[in-house]
């Protein structure tokens, strides 16, 4: 066996190398999963009733509730950049009490049932809740409002930023910093000239995360905001109402929304030839 | 240690998580050790009962248990509004073996060749009526209860500024639209001109409306002063309601009649529809899979035993009469039929 010295690993970086083998096993895996996600993708175009496609999504309440989808989603994923990466960062950077706890405390959203989560959204910021009770006295009344949306959104989708922008933090060379440190940024800049730039790929990758599943999430928001309709909750109402024919074509809205983000995030990654994450 | 960092992070999670597994499951096995086996009868398949969810609490926690002990099946629910259902049969989403609507008029939309011929026929197997649920803890609960012994008007207390009131959606199910007639009626029974539109402000006032299975939450879980409801969903979790008067409550059979004076334009649709009683209807479906077995519920339901077990819960008795193809109607249930 040879000894492989950093400065091989180093050229191998750099200079192409093909390991034998074609890679056989992988790419079948790989195609299963492939075919697993976008087979069904596909077949939602078949099984779409294209005739009834155009009035569907001409409906000004769909019209309505993709802006309402979009909004929401957007200012929730704002909230949880502003929020969530410090987060990440003191949960990468800095050791206190009850760590472990936070740790773990910030993946139960995920595994809460949504409908759980709602009720306690509803029983903390209802218009009789702890905190909803006096935002409703001062005329402020955050369920059933664009608020109570992104309350609901944010309450499930910011594990995922919170955790990649952890991820994102740790993956980097703490030499890094500390050179940084020697020549006289203090945290705060060495957070904005280092690790934040350093962490941008995974933390852009937990926020496009977090956004997608803003998008989509119902459990919780048709408890805490049945009003405004959001996409995920008219395609409920519409299915309910008028059957699958008025709620399937409704997801062209939430895909082409998501083709929209994408494709601007892949042709500023192309612009400023700086590799985000797609 | 960078390669390290994902499985530091998982390691903790996954060991409480284990950890929580363990004990949950060790409470498990001391409970279920110590319960003694109900079921009488021999284990015979699922039926699957898709019903209305203003019958969740009854269905779930009354009907199930006994009907599973009693013949040995074993009962799966589904919980939706009754058009919700219709839609998810009829859009092949849902494969029920029963259904039972809360409206007889929506079994039409599953008969005949044109809607795919899912249903034949129907029996009226229960009544319910119109009442008023209160949150106990409201600062109008005072004035609900003198609402209830009479020294104020019910829907005095409804018109009281900064009250929370909490309806179903008409477009979804049959109780959002019974809302809408109870205060049509009621606005000519009490001389109220106005007091429909008073109480609801638009019949599709968002700040009202709440998906059926969402109303009940809602109140339990404190963020509603009132609803309208059936009295079964009421009765059976102990939510203190206010009885309507028969010619308001949709209660009554006799007065059929002045129900439908009370009408109700669908604003999609544009259909008007008129008022009725409310009475649930329970059908097998042409597709069941477990034909027998679907029979074999509503027999149940039609049963002395189901019946008393539905009027414990504050459903009302009706006479079990069909609709649709009564010659489609199974034999081992002809014998219940009224004419």
């Amino acid at each position: 066996m040879q000894q492989v010295s950093s400065t091989d690993v180093e050229q191998h970086r750099t200079t192409p190398f093909r390991p034998a083998g074609r890679g056989t096993v992988f790419w079948l895996l790989a195609a299963c999963m492939m075919l697993y996600l976008i087979g069904p993708l596909v077949y939602f175009l078949f099984v779409l009733p294209w005739p009834s496609v155009p009035s569907t999504l001409s409906d000004p309440d769909a019209v309505q509730a993709l802006i309402t989808s979009a909004e929401s989603a957007t200012i929730a994923t704002a909230f949880m950049a502003l929020f969530g990466i410090p987060l990440g960062y003191v949960l990468a950077r800095f050791s206190f009490p009850g760590k472990s706890i936070v740790s773990v405390a910030i993946y139960l959203p995920l595994v809460f049932p949504p409908v759980i989560s709602g009720i306690i959204l509803l029983v903390l910021f209802g218009p009789y809740g702890l905190i909803g009770g006096p935002l409703t006295n001062a005329g402020w009344e955050v369920d059933d409002s664009l608020a109570g949306i992104v309350i609901a959104q944010i309450f499930v989708a910011a594990p995922f930023v919170i955790v990649a922008a952890r991820s994102a933090f740790e993956s980097i060379d703490p030499r890094l910093e500390q050179v940084a440190a020697t020549l006289g940024h203090n945290r705060w800049s060495l957070f904005w000239r280092v690790s934040l730039p350093l962490a941008r790929g995974g933390i852009i990758a937990g926020l496009i995360l977090a956004w997608m599943r803003a998008l989509g999430e119902f459990g919780a928001t048709v408890v805490l905001a049945y009003h405004p309709y959001t996409i995920p909750v008219f395609t409920f109402v519409q299915l309910s109402s008028v059957g699958v024919a008025g709620a399937l074509p409704l997801a062209l809205f939430s895909l082409g929304l998501s083709i929209v983000v994408i494709g601007a995030i892949v042709v500023v990654q192309r612009r400023t030839g700086k590799s985000i994450v797609i | 240690m960078k390669q390290h960092s994902f499985r530091q992070h998982l390691l903790p999670i996954f060991t409480a998580g284990m950890v929580f597994l363990l004990l949950l499951s060790a409470c498990g096995t001391t409970t279920s050790s110590g319960s003694t086996p109900t079921a009488t009868a021999a284990p015979k398949g699922t039926v699957s009962v898709a019903y209305a969810a203003s019958l969740t609490n009854i269905m779930e926690n009354m009907v199930k248990s006994t009907f599973d002990s009693s013949t040995g099946y074993t009962f799966q629910g589904e919980a939706k509004g009754s058009s919700a259902l219709i839609n998810e049969i009829k859009g092949k989403l849902s494969f029920p073996d029963v259904f039972i609507s809360a409206n007889p008029k929506l079994n039409a939309q599953l008969m005949g060749a044109a809607n795919g011929n899912y249903a034949s026929w129907y029996l009226d197997f229960a009544r319910t009526e119109m009442v008023i649920g209160y949150n106990p803890n409201s600062k109008f609960a005072a004035d609900f209860q003198a609402a209830g012994s009479g020294s104020k008007q019910w829907y005095q207390v409804l018109e009281e500024p900064g009250l929370r009131l909490g309806r179903t959606d008409p477009l979804l199910d049959p109780k959002g639209v019974n809302t809408i007639y109870t205060l049509e009626l009621a606005e000519k029974y009490y001389h109220q001109p106005g007091l429909t539109q008073k109480i609801l402000g638009s019949n599709e006032n968002t700040s009202q409306i709440f998906p059926e299975e969402e109303l009940v939450t809602r109140l339990g879980a404190g963020q509603l002063d009132a609803g309208f409801f059936y009295i079964n969903e009421v009765k059976g979790p102990n939510i203190p309601y206010i009885s309507l008067p028969d010619q308001v409550n949709l209660g009554n059979p006799s007065m059929a009649a002045q129900y439908a004076t009370a009408t109700w334009k669908n604003p999609k649709t544009n259909a008007v529809s008129k008022g009725a009683p409310v009475v649930y209807t329970v059908t097998v479906l042409n597709t069941a899979k477990n034909m027998a077995g679907g029979i074999g519920f509503v027999k149940f339901l039609l049963s002395s035993q189901g019946q008393s077990l539905l009027q414990g819960q504050g459903i009302l008795t009706t006479p079990f009469t069909a609709g649709g193809d009564k010659t489609a109607i199974p034999q081992q249930l002809k014998q219940y039929v009224q004419s």
